[in-house]
């Protein structure tokens, strides 16, 4: 009687609970999708503290993390963790920034693309791009 | 009266010798003859002192003149030494000279509507060939395939799990809850293959909290935590160093329930767009290859003993495979 009550019950739960399996395309974890309606970065939009949430390109090979501080007054530091194939070292930076027609100047030789959407700053350069988050003031 | 014997005998052995002189001179004196000739020619006297005299002093010019030569080829030798060391110093100090430049300030932007500050990047002296991107130093060679290098798991993207079939229905479990590293030559990935992969057991989970207690009592995750993969070799199918994909099987040791068994699991290592390997693979196993009872319940409701595992990892490269590194990456 038990074996019957369990068979209709196997039965009817069958027919109740979906399957729950992953579909192998849905394995592998995937990065936060970003924002999408970049526009070109004018400069009141560069002000702030950023942390970089993805680095793509070859630079993304040797920089693994880099996070930027602008400041209004047209001054800029920066950190980055930099893997030069053997091991991880910081460098740091402080300078002036300039910023016209989305082209923001880091240094004397060297301009990349700027372009904001939603509390996130892309930068484009030759060696790749980066996608910063605006952060908090800590 | 012995020495008055000799005495005499002595006196008279002096006269007899002094007869016998004056006797033989009588007798030889007619006999001897002495001539005093005139000296040779001088063809036939010694050697000529100033001939020998010359033969001296050629014989020492030639000493000289292979003295002065092999010094001059000594000289040679040690200037031509003193000149590659100078070059060799002098191009030392080209590099650092300009290594020091890099390192200095850089000079305020030109044009620039606010105040400039010095760019003062604060990098290691050593660091190889770089280029700039975003100001800071890079170095030039970006992802190397060909390399033997040390991949570190990145934790945060990468994913294990298993598909099991019952016969109420199917379902997985799966954790992030993975790390650890390995080397590879992506490129000829059979001569360099071996690392290890570990998973927290108890961070499985199936979307049923019933189950994975049940789970977590079979794995009995107590006293065996972790789930490992002991990878020890190779074999490939096929290289795309244009496309960075690798095909091919990894083999080594998986370790459940403290029952470690050698498994082929069969993946597909690919290079995504920040530059860290993907590696995606499945096999399948029995659970009762490593002591696991298969569930049932009231011998109706049981899993089948077949159970697919699979692996979705991310890897960053962290150096020459063989060396350490700095352990977590920043994904």
């Amino acid at each position: 009687m038990d074996r019957r009550a369990a068979l209709l019950l196997a039965l009817a739960a069958g027919g109740c609970i979906a399957p729950s399996v992953l579909e192998a395309d849905r394995r592998a974890v995937h990065e936060a999708a970003l924002p999408s309606g970049w526009r070109p970065a004018l400069p009141a939009d560069l002000e702030g503290i950023y942390e970089s949430i993805r680095v793509e390109g070859e630079a993304g090979a040797s920089l693994w993390r880099i996070e930027y501080q602008f400041s209004g007054d047209g001054g800029y530091t920066a950190a980055a963790l930099v893997f030069d194939g053997t091991r991880p070292a910081f460098q740091t930076l402080s300078g002036a920034w300039t910023l016209s027609d989305g082209i923001v100047r880091l240094s004397e030789e060297e301009a990349v693309r700027a372009s904001v959407c939603e509390g996130h700053l892309r930068l484009e350069g030759e060696g790749g791009t980066v996608v910063l988050r605006r952060m908090a003031l800590p | 009266m012995t020495s008055r014997i000799l005495r005499i005998v002595g006196l008279v052995t002096l006269a007899a010798v002094g007869a016998a002189s004056v006797a033989a001179v009588a007798l030889l004196r007619d006999r001897v003859a002495i001539t005093i000739a005139r000296a040779p020619s001088s063809g036939a006297r010694g050697p000529d002192p100033l001939a020998l005299l010359a033969e001296d002093l050629r014989e020492s010019r030639e000493e000289f003149r292979a003295f002065a030569e092999g010094t001059a080829e000594r000289l040679d030798a040690l200037g031509a030494l003193l000149e590659r060391e100078c070059a060799a110093e002098r191009d030392a100090l080209r590099e650092e000279i300009a290594a020091l430049r890099v390192a200095v300030a850089t000079p305020p932007l030109e044009g620039s509507p606010r105040e400039s500050h010095a760019v003062s990047p604060e990098t290691r002296p050593s660091a190889p060939a770089s280029r700039r991107f975003l100001s800071f130093r890079l170095p030039s060679g970006g992802f190397d395939f060909d390399r033997p290098s040390r991949f570190l798991v990145v934790e945060s993207l990468s994913r294990v799990g298993f598909d099991a079939k019952s016969t109420l229905h199917d379902f997985s479990g799966a954790t992030t809850g993975v790390r650890g590293e390995f080397s590879s030559r992506l490129s000829h990935p059979s001569e360099v293959a071996h690392g290890e992969i570990v998973v927290d057991a108890a961070a499985l989970q199936t979307g049923l909290d019933a189950r994975d207690e049940e789970m977590r009592a079979l794995l009995d995750v107590g006293a065996h935590p972790t789930l490992r993969f002991e990878w020890t070799a190779f074999d490939t199918d096929a290289v795309d160093a244009a496309a960075r994909t690798v095909r091919g099987t990894a083999k080594g040791r998986l370790s459940i329930r403290g029952i470690a068994r050698e498994i082929a699991l069969p993946v597909r290592i690919s290079v995504d767009e920040s530059r860290r390997i993907a590696v995606e693979g499945e096999a399948e196993i029995r659970l009762t290859d490593f002591g696991i009872p298969v569930p049932s319940k009231l011998g109706m409701i049981a899993m089948q003993d077949r159970v697919k595992i699979w692996v979705a990892l991310r890897a960053r490269c962290a150096g020459p495979a063989g060396e350490t590194a700095a352990k977590g990456s920043g994904g």
